[in-house]
């Protein structure tokens, strides 16, 4: 990422049209942030942050990473990091998971056998008042989307 | 008792130098196991409610009396500390309780922009996110890719979003003239305030390292005064305890750069004054402004922080 590149109107409102849609996630809750999107991946930050002088400076990164872009399926994917702090805003397409779920889930292990009334294709996960990331639900089957370096050995 | 044996004898003939006889205390807390302490962050919780959870699973916490969401874990270790759903959220994150200080004394606000230009692997980066409510804008720096990538999880986890992270020498900020409102130079060093959590430093010390870590110490300073702006200040820290690596950039700081040595008061914190002669060479009086916390004034790391104003 050498230059911060804000995304364009267009790409942030079919961003967060399909937050909207998907997770019923009101677009207003992102009132006051920015987006900037380098390739397939667009990060969060704040309005000091694209308004400061970078030039010179070899930039990695900016904010925090907020979706992938992909091309298939769902073409938008919510990150870990991104899910936790904004899922709380959610209405639908929510999992709830149970203690021993949680586990699972925290361990990086998918969820068979799982009776809820969610569309298939991405969902949140969710224990308690905590929002601890997304999944892939197929059916009954749910397939643990949590970064292998944010998974828990052991609770 | 044996490991004692260990400890080098020009180790503690140089600070029995600044502390006579206590030098014998210094030691037996360089082989005392380090108390373990997390950071609650606020960016994602409130720390009544974090320590509530916490408590409720029988954790043992004691504040820190310098951080108000810093606590002693006293009945738990590393690798519990490191596995639970707190920990998994990013509602904490483990952190030595001295090196909660730089920040405290850097004391950034929201609307300011700093420099961290030793930033990895986020301590410091992301508690001084929390101090400025993620608003602002803090560029955290480092010069290892490997070291970035860990930056970069850390300000993820945590939910910073007022982060450009740069990957750099941090020398070549001395490019950028008068950029930053603040800056932190928290600096590598020898780490010799460290012993306490990797006893076989000691067999790594040395007098040729220390003296290398000091020559790239005042290259990050002579940056970090050029970027930063007019009446901007400067936090210089390091965990390590040797004058070559502290008082001398400090007063090197001064006298090359004119910056002013602070006065500095953390609350609840037991610190000592820099001190002002060194084999033969004498500091600025003003060093004595620094704080020199050894690792038996509060049962902690060894660190050292100095407070420095452009004017």
């Amino acid at each position: 990422m050498s230059k911060l590149k804000i995304m364009s109107e267009e790409e942030k409102r079919e961003m967060l049209d399909y937050l909207e849609e998907r997770f019923g996630i009101d677009r207003g809750v992102f009132n006051g942030y920015i987006f900037i999107k380098s390739g397939r991946k667009v990060w969060i930050t704040n309005r000091d942050v694209v308004e400061k002088n970078f030039s010179g400076m070899n930039v990695e990164a900016a904010g925090m990473l907020f979706v992938r872009w992909e091309k298939i399926k769902d073409k938008i994917k919510i990150t870990t990091n991104a899910a936790q702090i904004f899922g709380k805003y959610a209405t639908k397409n929510v999992v709830e998971v149970d203690e021993i779920q949680l586990h699972q889930v925290l361990c990086g292990l998918n969820l068979y056998d799982v009776d809820v009334d969610c569309e298939d294709g991405y969902v949140l996960l969710k224990y308690g008042e905590h929002i601890l990331g997304v999944g892939l639900k197929h059916g009954n089957f749910i397939k643990n989307l949590i970064p292998k370096a944010r998974r828990v050995k052991k609770l | 008792m044996k490991q004692k044996l260990n400890v080098p004898r020009l180790f503690r003939e140089r600070y029995r130098r600044i502390l006579g006889d206590e030098v014998k205390v210094l030691v037996d807390y360089c082989f005392k196991p380090l108390r373990k302490s997390i950071r609650i962050n606020t960016l994602k919780i409130d720390v009544d409610e974090c320590v509530k959870m916490l408590e409720s699973k029988g954790w043992e916490l004691k504040q820190v009396p310098w951080c108000s969401n810093g606590f002693w874990v006293e009945n738990r270790n590393e690798e519990q500390l490191g596995n639970t759903l707190e920990h998994f959220m990013g509602y904490y994150y483990v952190q030595e309780a001295s090196s909660m200080i730089p920040p405290i004394v850097l004391q950034p606000e929201e609307k300011d922009f700093v420099l961290d230009i030793a930033a990895a692997p986020g301590s410091k980066t992301t508690q001084m996110a929390e101090m400025m409510k993620n608003k602002g804008c803090i560029v955290a720096n480092d010069i290892q890719i490997q070291r970035i990538k860990v930056l970069r999880f850390n300000l993820e986890k945590l939910g910073v979003i007022n982060t450009v992270v740069t990957r750099m020498d941090g020398r070549k900020f001395i490019k950028f003239k008068e950029r930053f409102d603040k800056v932190l130079v928290d600096a590598p060093c020898s780490s010799e305030g460290i012993m306490r959590k990797d006893w076989k430093a000691f067999s790594r010390w040395n007098i040729k390292f220390i003296k290398e870590m000091a020559k790239l110490q005042k290259k990050l300073v002579d940056a970090a005064a050029v970027t930063l702006k007019r009446g901007g200040v400067m936090v210089y820290s390091t965990c390590t305890m040797s004058p070559e690596e502290n008082e001398a950039v400090v007063d090197y700081a001064v006298k090359k750069h004119g910056l002013v040595v602070e006065k500095v008061k953390v609350k609840g914190l037991k610190a000592r004054h820099g001190i002002t002669e060194w084999e033969s060479q004498q500091f600025d009086e003003s060093v004595r402004n620094c704080l020199r916390i050894w690792p038996q004034d509060n049962d902690s790391e060894g660190f050292f922080v100095a407070k420095l104003r452009k004017e």
